[in-house]
């Protein structure tokens, strides 16, 4: 019975418990399908917001392709950053930092040192142009000098490079380019023979002195030094032959000893010579071949021997055409005795080309005028050349020639006398005696001769033939040698 | 490149110094914040002092370019005339002094040239804008600080400050008589 009631009680426990799990059981599915509805409601919800959220992501990405740097550079207002410098979040700034850090930034102090550094290079550019200030009348006289090198007017280089160097020379400043350009002068020219080549080694010598550096460039004047020393050293060994004990009797008849002369000129070529180089070295060299060529020439042409002294000058022109100071005028007159025009004149135009001041070129182009009858041509030429030396007596006396030419005796004799006060020599008074005989003076003219044979020289044979009434002034002028000689 | 860049612009260590200095000057003067003004750094702005954008303002954009072109211009003259015509024209090898102003000369030449960036700011705040007259006015310094900065970026300026340094007693002798006469005046 117990065990029915008990197990009736269970039973009413159970149907109590039944009911109150199936009433539990209700309200748990009531709440449970309350937040089915209200998952399903959110989710709706969420769908419909990611859908609508996508499009508007997907303009923000196409925007974005199309900012340029300005809109990068300039924040967007009301986005907190924060500054570069200070690190605070600003909303105004620029190239990630704030005004404030922007306004000390433009009010940067620039520094006590930095004004004394202004004020030292101040300083110092001030000295600068002080020493610039101090010797700029030098370097305007090496400007001219420059100048007239790059001319061609060498006599005026040569001027202005001495005028340059003696105004360094008195302030103690090594010139070393005046003196190895002035030398380079010297050397085109060579117008006083064995002093211009001593003045050339001299000149490149002062150049190199202990502290020069071994610049490639002065190379160039170096070896320009060494060939004036060569030059000079043959020269020497010419004189040294010629003042032997045993040529002192030498006389221009005798052939033998003439020979002898020769023979050891000759054994000169190829022989050696030492010299001290330009930067203090001993070296050995051999002798200048066209330079015992020139003296073998001047050996014949003083001995008398012309057509083997025009042999030898024509060897020097073989050897060393570059040398034109050594040969070229002499070469040239010998061309025009010798009826080759050509050759004279192109002998000139180099002489010209080297120097454009160089009288002797001129006076060969005048004499070329002269000779083919062109005495105004003729006179042009010298007044040309009279610009660069208007004391010179040789061009007064060719000027004086082309006026004889053209039949101004008148003037002539104005330029001729011109000419005797600079000069006196054989040739002026020889000129001078046709020129007073053209105007009819025959007392000067005795006068004239009686004073050369006083003097101990004759009239040369192409004057006596004229003053014989042989040939005319034209002849004498013109033809032949077309000079009083 | 950088590399190159750099050491042209400590070779030439005053000149390089001298430009970030007048930059800053005109920074100080023309209120433009300046940011780092480091003379020397590995970078392209090495030897230029960095500052803000100047793209609205050609006047300041001008300033930074041309006035250090011009203080290192004529001190570039100045070191020059002390030096090269002693130096080169007449050969005087002897004095020290010389060889430095020679040094400082080149420096400087060499170091005239506004930086690629300030020059394309140049460009944009005056040729960006509509107005013509500043167009015209501002053509041949553009020119010329376009040339110049496209030379610098390659260091190409350095060689032609040495061509310029070695030139300069024959770019300006004409000049000699002239003041020769003027001293022999006063």
């Amino acid at each position: 019975m117990e065990d029915e009631k008990v197990l009736e009680n269970n039973e009413n426990i159970g149907n109590n418990e039944n009911s109150v799990a199936t009433e539990n059981t209700e309200e748990l599915n009531k709440e449970l399908e309350e937040l089915a509805e209200l998952f399903r409601k959110e989710l709706a919800k969420t769908t419909e917001e990611f859908e609508t959220g996508g499009e508007v992501e997907s303009e923000a990405t196409e925007g974005s392709e199309s900012v340029n740097d300005e809109e990068i550079a300039d924040e967007p207002e009301g986005e907190p950053l924060l500054c570069a410098l200070c690190g605070e979040s600003y909303e105004n700034g620029k190239e990630g930092i704030c005004e404030d850090c922007l306004k000390d930034l433009r009010n940067r102090p620039f520094g006590f040192v930095n004004v004394l550094l202004v004020i030292a290079i101040g300083v110092l550019g001030i000295v600068a142009m002080r020493g610039f200030w101090d010797n700029v009348g030098g370097y305007a006289l090496a400007y001219e000098a420059k100048a007239q090198f790059n001319m061609g007017n060498i006599s005026s280089a040569k001027t202005a490079y001495d005028n340059a160097i003696s105004y360094f020379e008195g302030k103690e400043i090594n010139a070393r380019n005046l003196y190895f350009e002035s030398a380079e002068a010297i050397f085109i020219q060579m117008s006083e023979g064995s002093v211009s080549m001593t003045d050339v080694a001299d000149r490149v010598s002062k150049g190199f002195d202990d502290s020069a550096l071994p610049m490639p460039q002065y190379t160039k004047y170096k070896n320009m030094g060494n060939e004036a020393l060569v030059l000079y050293g043959t020269m020497q060994s010419f004189y040294d032959i010629v003042n032997k004990s045993e040529y002192q009797q030498y006389t221009a008849d005798d052939r033998a000893m003439y020979n002898s002369i020769m023979k050891e000129l000759d054994a000169l070529i190829g022989a050696p010579l030492e010299i001290q180089t330009v930067d203090g070295k001993l070296k050995e060299v051999t002798h200048n071949e066209a330079m015992v060529y020139f003296c073998q020439y001047m050996f014949a042409y003083t001995s008398g021997k012309t057509y083997e002294a025009q042999e030898y000058l024509a060897k020097v022109y073989e050897t060393e055409p570059d040398y034109l100071w050594l040969y070229a005028y002499e070469y040239a007159l010998s061309s025009i005795g010798a009826g080759d025009i050509e050759t004279a004149e192109k002998l000139a135009g180099s002489l010209i080309e080297a120097d454009r001041q160089d009288v002797d070129g001129y006076s060969l182009y005048s004499t070329i005028a002269r000779l083919s009858g062109d005495a105004d041509k003729a006179i042009e030429w010298t007044d040309k050349a009279l610009e660069f030396d208007p004391e010179n007596a040789e061009l007064l006396r060719l000027k004086a020639m082309a006026l004889v030419v053209k039949g101004d005796p008148e003037q002539a004799k104005e330029v001729i006398d011109e000419a005797l006060t600079y000069e006196s020599y054989g040739i002026l008074y020889y000129t001078s005696i046709v020129i007073e005989n053209e105007l009819g003076n025959t007392e000067t003219v005795e006068e004239t001769v009686s004073m050369l044979q006083s003097y101990g020289l004759e009239v040369s044979d192409r004057v006596n033939s004229y003053l014989a009434g042989k040939i005319t002034t034209e002849q004498l002028f013109t033809e032949g040698t077309g000079d009083v000689e | 490149m950088t590399l190159i860049y750099v050491i042209t612009r400590i070779i030439t260590l005053p000149g390089a110094f001298f430009r970030t200095l007048w930059q800053l000057l005109v920074c100080r003067v023309c209120s433009i914040a300046a940011f780092d003004t480091r003379a020397f750094k590995f970078s392209e702005m090495c030897g230029h002092t960095e500052h803000e954008l100047l793209n609205e303002n050609p006047w300041k954009s001008f300033f930074i370019c041309w006035f250090p072109f011009t203080m290192n211009f004529i001190l570039s003259f100045y070191f020059l005339s002390g030096s090269a015509y002693q130096l080169i024209y007449v050969g005087d090898t002897k004095n020290i002094l010389s060889y430095l102003f020679l040094w400082f000369g080149i420096s400087f030449a060499a170091n005239c040239a506004p930086s690629f960036e300030d020059m394309l700011s140049f460009k944009d705040s005056v040729y960006g804008r509509k107005n013509v007259f500043l167009k015209i006015i501002f053509a041949p310094f553009f020119a010329l600080f376009c040339a110049m900065s496209c030379l610098e970026k390659y260091s190409l300026t350095f060689l032609m400050a040495v061509a310029y340094g070695v030139c300069f007693p024959y770019i300006f002798g004409w000049g000699l008589p002239v003041l020769s006469l003027f001293q022999s005046i006063l």
